[in-house]
């Protein structure tokens, strides 16, 4: 790969890590007039999964295909990757529930660090870490946690 | 103490989730991936919320979909894809605490569509995201 289309790629990633902020973003307040006014948060969230779903398969159909050629190790990963994200939003409601929002949400906001963590073990050879990555990372989470105990 | 226990596995199920999605997507399309994750993620979900709160499904009305529709294409059609590609394209550590800095967003949101009023705090937390950002970004 050439430098052009690795910078054009690494700005792509980046657009594409803050577009995510942005979407979820919107749905975080789309999330609080569901809790509010329709339903709980585990029952929106599986309807939610479902449309989502629905959505990106019907987009992407002539993907669809190429299911049969994913292998067991890419299926158990991406199985994984669901269950653990799940289990992330069962969690968080069940903390919320048990323990003020001034303890969960710096923790469950800490969630980068622990990404950082787990691939500094399991992708070492993939990704490198660096310093800077670590303190861009402390400062978003503790401004992301002063931004939530302000409300 | 069950708080924090609840919170810590919180943050490490979405800490090692991204770690499993980079695993899997060095060997398929991102879209695809994106795809099968969420027909898991259904399942589960589904699962545990039949199991613990089935009451809640007969309450439900026609027009409630609607509601579902928006957050399943902003959460997740939108969302999880992009927040696939990021990690995809640029790895883990960089990726994930961009996709962190959603609650920012959702104050901007709030305070531009819903005329919440922004503190100072809320300053001061914009100001360490917007650095964060640029460390992030600026790193090799």
């Amino acid at each position: 790969m050439n430098k052009q289309t690795e910078s054009k790629n690494i700005l792509f990633g980046y657009l594409a890590s803050l577009g995510a902020a942005c979407s979820y973003g919107v749905s975080a307040n789309l999330a609080k007039s569901i809790v509010n006014n329709v339903t709980e948060p585990l029952v929106a969230t599986s309807f939610a999964l479902m449309f989502g779903f629905i959505t990106l398969a019907l987009i992407y159909y002539k993907q669809l295909v190429n299911v049969v050629k994913i292998n067991k190790k890419t299926f158990l990963f991406l199985f994984l990757a669901g269950m653990a994200g799940s289990t992330g939003v069962g969690c968080q409601y069940y903390a919320m529930k048990n323990a003020p929002v001034f303890i969960v949400a710096p923790i469950t906001g800490s969630y980068p660090l622990f990404a950082m963590f787990f691939s500094f073990i399991f992708l070492r050879k993939v990704e490198k870490q660096n310093f800077s990555t670590l303190i861009g990372a402390v400062m978003i989470i503790l401004g992301v946690t002063l931004i939530i105990l302000s409300k | 103490m069950t708080g924090i226990l609840f919170a810590l596995i919180a943050a490490s199920g979405w800490g090692s989730s991204a770690v499993f999605t980079k695993i899997a997507l060095e060997k398929i399309d991102t879209r695809l991936g994106t795809i099968v994750s969420l027909f898991f993620s259904t399942i589960v979900m589904f699962t545990i919320s039949l199991a613990t709160q089935i009451d809640s499904f007969s309450k439900l009305k026609m027009p409630d979909m609607i509601w579902f529709f928006a957050a399943g294409i902003f959460t997740f059609s939108l969302g999880r894809l992009l927040n696939y590609t990021g990690i995809n394209f640029v790895g883990v550590s960089k990726s994930t605490p961009l996709v962190g800095t959603s609650t920012l967003f959702a104050t901007i949101f709030a305070i531009l569509l819903l005329g919440e009023k922004p503190s100072p705090l809320i300053g001061i937390g914009v100001l360490l995201v917007t650095i964060g950002i640029i460390f992030i970004t600026k790193s090799k």
